[in-house]
């Protein structure tokens, strides 16, 4: 539901309880779908309902405290009387306390895209690569450390949001690679909101609100050039459309200029990072819009960058089909037989980067098989259709 | 909400040369730090414990008690002294324990199970 991270964020302020507040949220959300006619303000209905449940759940639970009963009864009827119009937007609080130093780091990005995303746990693991009962046992317990360790539900200090903020664009980094890799729209579908969308207003907000830190402009305008793509992503079958073969027509405008803005005011402050670097190539592809020709010397260069803040196959391997552009084939391959083969085994990216340099070095056949190695490991739809084409178009 | 600053300390540091003026200096922190909290209106408690060779530890396990000359555990820190505060959040909990003097060792910040009703 498209209301989820803001009732969820706003109850989980007024409950001071994340579980209490998915919670709420759910039943409030169930109850709303099976309303004959849907309620004018849904966020607002949702957070109404959801804040009642939990508050007749926390009352039956401490039936004998009379008192705490008739004090809850009169807010609650406070609340209906006036609609909180709009909700409190308690979104980047609850962002603050899902990374708080001291949850573990591995845990704050994943606990942040349940609790206000609402992505599945299964998702989640993938991810970051772990199993699923390993994910859902991490976030239960962090759960369980934020309801009983006293992490304040508030925004932290202004001193203290540089600290937290690395484990926020954390957060949001992956959000986005989820949402990104969704070219589709399966997983926005099943969860009945645009990640996409939510992620960038989120980016957005965590920009506007700490316009001193160079690297949240970053983030924000890495997104918003991904988001400037997605009208293009798709081609009339469905089939994912990569970006050199995009028709620039279809690029949102506005959005690139929007990021072209954060990134000038990003490098005024005169301290660089990888959000930056990474915002930076997407800017040097979204030239091609203006240029009609892609700069690959800069986007190699930048990735030459991005590799020493961020060294890993990851970013080795969209290095390696730069440097493809750049040098040739061959070159390429050489750079992709470098990287840790039995590591990227389960990456899909690496069967399709592999298969595209063999095929234009001529070798069609190890292309296929490498298609075939992309296509075994289960991609959604968009992506599925694309590898068809190239497999087909390979005999 | 009361929370407890457990002090596990490296001792070794005060047994070299200037091992003395480090306590004097360590303990004018504390002197300090109360000072602080008087004035910062926190409730608190706290006392310096003796060192650990002092220990005496009753260990049990399901009905047969033993009683073991030592601390419970043997490592390089030690528990040797504790606050026992009460703030509003575990982020207060954490600013005291910052502030807390210690030469070389660990600040263990937990919350205290609050009795019900």
């Amino acid at each position: 539901m498209a209301a989820r991270p803001r009732v969820v964020a706003a109850l989980a302020a007024q409950l001071r309880d994340l579980d209490t507040a998915d919670e709420a949220f759910a039943e409030a959300a169930a109850h709303c779908l099976a309303l004959a006619e849907p309620p004018r303000d849904v966020a607002a209905w949702l957070f109404v309902a959801g804040k009642r449940r939990a508050l007749d759940a926390i009352r039956k639970a401490r039936a004998e405290e009379r008192k705490a009963q008739e004090l809850a009864e009169v807010t609650d009827m406070a609340d209906i009387l006036t609609l909180p119009d709009p909700i409190p937007d308690e979104r980047l609080r609850l962002l603050f306390i899902c990374c708080h130093p001291a949850l573990g780091p591995e845990v704050r990005a994943a606990l942040a895209l349940k609790v206000i995303c609402g992505l599945p746990v299964g998702r989640i693991a993938q991810l970051f690569v772990v199993s699923e009962p390993t994910m859902f046992q991490r976030i239960t317990r962090a759960k369980a450390k934020v309801r009983e360790a006293g992490i304040a539900f508030e925004l932290p200090p202004r001193r203290d949001w540089p600290e937290r903020l690395g484990a926020v664009l954390l957060a949001l980094e992956l959000a986005f690679t989820a949402a990104y890799a969704d070219a589709g729209g399966e997983l926005s579908a099943a969860l009945e909101e645009d990640l996409g969308a939510e992620v960038e207003r989120l980016a957005l907000l965590v920009a506007e609100l700490l316009p001193e830190e160079p690297e949240a402009l970053g983030l924000a305008a890495l997104v918003m050039l991904a988001r400037s793509r997605a009208a293009a992503r798709l081609d009339a079958d469905g089939a994912m459309v990569p970006l050199s073969q995009q028709d620039v027509r279809r690029w949102n405008h506005a959005r690139i200029e929007g990021a072209r803005e954060l990134m000038e005011r990003a490098a005024a402050l005169g301290r660089s990072g990888p959000y930056q670097v990474m915002a930076a190539i997407q800017l040097t592809h979204a030239r091609r819009a203006f240029d009609g020709a892609t700069d690959w010397r800069a986007v190699l260069r930048l990735y030459d960058v991005l590799l020493a803040l961020r060294p890993g196959p990851m970013v080795a391997l969209p290095r390696a089909l730069a440097l493809a552009q750049v040098e040739g084939a061959e070159a390429g391959l050489a750079a992709l037989a470098a990287l840790p083969a039995e590591r990227l085994a389960l990456a899909r990216p690496w069967h399709a980067a592999r298969a595209d340099l063999l095929a234009r070095a001529g070798r069609c056949g190890e292309a296929a098989e490498a298609l075939d190695a992309a296509l075994a490991l289960g991609p959604p739809r968009a992506e599925r259709l694309w590898l068809e084409k190239r497999r087909a178009a390979l005999g | 909400m009361q929370f407890v600053l457990m002090i596990n300390e490296d001792n070794s540091v005060y047994g070299g040369p200037d091992g003395s003026a480090l306590i004097e200096a360590t303990l004018a922190g504390h002197m300090k730090l109360a000072e602080d909290l008087v004035a910062a209106g926190v409730p608190f408690s706290g006392e310096r414990l003796k060192s650990a060779d002092t220990a005496t530890t009753v260990r049990s396990d399901h009905g047969t008690v033993t009683i073991h000359d030592g601390p419970f555990a043997e490592t390089h820190e030690e528990l040797g002294g504790f606050y026992v505060i009460d703030v509003a959040s575990l982020d207060e909990a954490l600013e005291w324990a910052k502030r807390i003097p210690v030469p070389k060792g660990a600040v263990e910040v937990r919350p205290i199970w609050a009795m019900e009703g």
